[in-house]
Formats: structure tokens, C-alpha cells, sequence
């Protein structure tokens, strides 16, 4: 089962798309890393990571079906 | 559950203000308004003019997010009402791209909770402006 990905902001610069799919690797950390080695320029990127629209912490699972985003910091307003 | 939606397409415009204003004639028992305009400011960013904002977001984050902070800023201050809107989507400079608007029996908790909520709003909403330059190019706004 493949987890949808969305990126926002500068980060769709540095990716060159908007959203991916991918099969789930299992925790947020391991997201974390293989979406670096994906995209090699998000590395020196700012971003917290959502997992169903809440801000994901690090040891967190994702659950299938899960919808994760890449956020830069907000500048709303 | 149904999720206010805060969003809107394009600037915030004046006749919408007034209309949204007009409307509260009827609740007698407000003594005060506050309201908070954002405007998109045409910023020279080495030599090169800003002259509109594209406002992209985590909509349904945002929502999410907006939810809580609506309820947080009602337990919080003795409020009437509270009405939020901002743009998604271009704004030229000198447009409005938020509106937020608190009413209450006695000012201030008025003008804190409006204060509070644009604080709120712009640390912690999944918003993106990408501000665009005269000719061509822009770079990301980053809030300060």
C-alpha cells in the first residue's frame, strides 16, 4: 500500500513536483532519510513533517493509508 | 464535522469588510470590535519590487489547526463572535490578504483576542507566500 506524500512551499523547488507516492518505510525517521536520499537538495532544507494534518514526531509510525506532507516554516498573513 | 473555511480566492475586499461589519448591527449586545487587516506590502528586495504575494496552503491542516485555535482564543476571552479570512491564491501589493475580526461585550478582550489570533494565525497556519517580482522571478516570504 503506497502513503501519499505532498510537498509545500520552497520544498516544491527543490523536488520539482507537488505530491509522490511511496510505499510506507515504516516510522517518521525513516521517512525522513529516505525522502533526503530521494531528493538529495532537501537535505539543507528547513521542514517538519505532517502526518494526517497533525506536525509528526520522529518515533512515530505511519499507519497505512497515511497522508504525510514536507512543510517549510509557515509565513502566512 | 464541519470545518469553517477560512480560505478564500484572491484579495479581501473592502465591500466584503463593510458588509462583514454591517452584519453585526443586529447583535446589540457587542460594545466592541476589533479588526486586523493584512495588506501585501511592495517590498524592494534588492532592487527588485515585489508587487504581488501567491498564497498557497495545507488547506486542510490549515482548517484543522484554525479549529483548535478558535476554540483555545473562545475559552480564553469573553468573546461575541470571531470571523477569519485570508486569501489564497494572488494578491497584489496593496491588497488585503487577512481579515481577522473579534467582537465583544467590552473592548479588550476585543482587541487582545484579534491580537492573539493574527499571532497565532501567522505561526502556526501551513501558509506559503511566494512573493513575485516585477519583470520575473520571486522569492519565498518568511515571517518574522
Amino acid at each position: 500500500m503506497k502513503i501519499e506524500i505532498s510537498f509545500f512551499g520552497q520544498l516544491t523547488d527543490k523536488t520539482g513536483c507537488n505530491s509522490i507516492l511511496m510505499d510506507n518505510p515504516g516510522t517518521i525517521t525513516e521517512f525522513r532519510n529516505l525522502v533526503i536520499k530521494q531528493y538529495p537538495n532537501l537535505s539543507n532544507a528547513k521542514f517538519t513533517i505532517a502526518l494526517n494534518n497533525k506536525i509528526a514526531l520522529d518515533n512515530e509510525v505511519i499507519p497505512k493509508n497515511a497522508k504525510l506532507a514536507l512543510m517549510p516554516p509557515f509565513s502566512g498573513g | 464535522m464541519q470545518l469553517k473555511n477560512i480560505f478564500k480566492e484572491g484579495a479581501i475586499t473592502a465591500s466584503f469588510i463593510a458588509d462583514s461589519i454591517a452584519k453585526h448591527a443586529t447583535k446589540t449586545e457587542i460594545g466592541g470590535h476589533n479588526i486586523f487587516l493584512g495588506q501585501v506590502r511592495a517590498d524592494q528586495i534588492d532592487e527588485k519590487l515585489v508587487i504581488a504575494i501567491e498564497y498557497t496552503s495545507h488547506v486542510d491542516m490549515a482548517l484543522e489547526k484554525m479549529h483548535e485555535i478558535r476554540e483555545a482564543i473562545f475559552a480564553k476571552f469573553p468573546l461575541t463572535c470571531m470571523h477569519i479570512h485570508h486569501s489564497l491564491g494572488i494578491v497584489k501589493a496593496g491588497e488585503i490578504c487577512l481579515f481577522v475580526f473579534t467582537s465583544s461585550k467590552h473592548r479588550k478582550a476585543a482587541i487582545d483576542a484579534c491580537s492573539e489570533c493574527v499571532e497565532r494565525i501567522k505561526a502556526e497556519l501551513p501558509i506559503w507566500g511566494k512573493e513575485i517580482f516585477e519583470g520575473e522571478g520571486y522569492q519565498w516570504k518568511e515571517n518574522n
